[in-house]
């Protein structure tokens, strides 16, 4: 009896101790902003020239949440800017949106981040706003998360549509 | 005496080889800086966010369609990213090529398709006319005359079967149901399965 409850004891202090370590967390992409994101412009590019549209919008949205949050990170517009957020419109994919980034060795030169608005979920409370939160994380040097995250593919896109704090330790781990 | 001006001399020697060496060194760094034709390697890469099903509930709830089928071929390529005012014309800026292929349908196991369908995978993209062609980072491409487990959702607009999101086609090897992707933390999850077990849990999973 005595040593049964010792080996539940041990089980739950074992449990404890291992649970911190079975939840991953923010991932970083093994390029960066060698000069910090405190100083990241963008343009707008070829489909979303006109102000008001729902994906324009949810990149207006997303900028701002980047901006909002308790790291280096800044985004301002630039007509010259090598930094391209746009839309296109695929309706035969599950595809929210995608971004291309182009490095040299470690160095992030520049990105292009795109939502899709074909996509059947897009217009879903929140959920553009998501994927450009989502795809802005790509471009400021963050990956895939498993963890609660804007990085993290398998979220309900609907609830999580700001960054997170996973999201936020990775970028200030990273600058 | 002697012994002390040879010294001297010695470091004089190797402090004037020092100054030559950080002179020349210094001038070559000068050229490079200055010169337009520095080559830089670059390379592009590309995420995408896509739905990601780590349980077998949520991947055949998430699905219209579950299906056997075996890949006959390529039926054609084509750029995804359409005129939204106008779907029938492609973006004239934007590529996201779609590899369409044939597939005949041997088992549906949720929804209804049809004895042969198309199946499209998204394989690159292209984002803009000076951007470079980047492969999908989710890019596996079907296998000729081998029978996979689709999960697919089927287009209003061309009828054709598109991935649910990732996990999107498990293959049937040696008896085996064996997932293809390259997300690693789904290969743990799904873990290759004995065919009538893992359909009976599928269908169990979408009340059919």
């Amino acid at each position: 009896m005595k040593l049964g409850k010792i080996a539940v004891l041990f089980s739950v202090t074992l449990a404890i101790l291992i649970a911190p370590l079975m939840v991953r967390a923010y991932v970083l992409e093994p390029y960066y902003w060698k000069n910090g994101v405190t100083g990241l412009t963008y343009k707008w590019g070829s489909n979303l020239q006109t102000s008001g549209t729902v994906i324009r919008t949810a990149f207006e949205n997303a900028l701002s949440d980047w901006n909002g949050t308790p790291t280096p990170v800044w985004f301002s517009y630039s007509s010259s800017s090598s930094n391209t957020l746009n839309s296109y419109y695929v309706s035969d994919s599950s595809e929210y949106g995608v971004c291309n980034i182009t490095y040299s060795g470690s160095e992030i030169l520049r990105f292009t981040a795109m939502v899709n608005a074909g996509n059947i979920n897009i217009g879903k409370s929140n959920v553009a706003r998501s994927a450009a939160g989502h795809e802005l994380g790509h471009g400021i040097g963050l990956d895939h998360s498993t963890a609660t995250a804007i990085m993290n593919s398998n979220r309900d896109r609907t609830r999580i549509y700001t960054p997170q704090q996973d999201d936020i330790n990775g970028v200030n781990a990273r600058y | 005496m002697k012994k002390m001006v040879l010294s001297i001399v010695t470091l004089g020697v190797i402090f004037m080889g020092g100054v030559v060496y950080f002179i020349k060194d210094g001038g070559n760094t000068d050229k490079q800086i200055g010169s337009a034709n520095v080559a830089r390697q670059t390379h592009t890469v590309s995420y995408s966010d896509r739905p990601k099903y780590t349980n077998i509930k949520d991947l055949g709830k998430a699905s219209d369609c579950i299906f056997v089928g075996t890949v006959e071929g390529v039926a054609g390529t084509r750029n995804l990213a359409r005129n939204p005012n106008d779907p029938a014309e492609e973006d004239p800026n934007i590529y996201v090529e779609g590899v369409d292929y044939n597939v005949k349908v041997i088992e549906v196991l949720k929804g209804k398709a049809d004895s042969h369908v198309l199946v499209t995978e998204q394989k690159q993209t292209k984002l803009g006319k000076d951007e470079p062609m980047v492969v999908d980072e989710h890019y596996i491409g079907l296998t000729s005359g081998q029978t996979y487990i689709f999960f697919v959702k089927k287009s209003n607009l061309t009828g054709r079967y598109y991935s649910v999101g990732d996990p999107f086609f498990f293959a049937l090897e040696n008896n085996q149901v064996v997932l293809k992707t390259k997300e690693k933390d789904l290969l743990e999850i799904y873990k290759p399965e004995e065919v009538k077990a893992f359909k009976a849990k599928v269908k169990e999973a979408v009340g059919e």
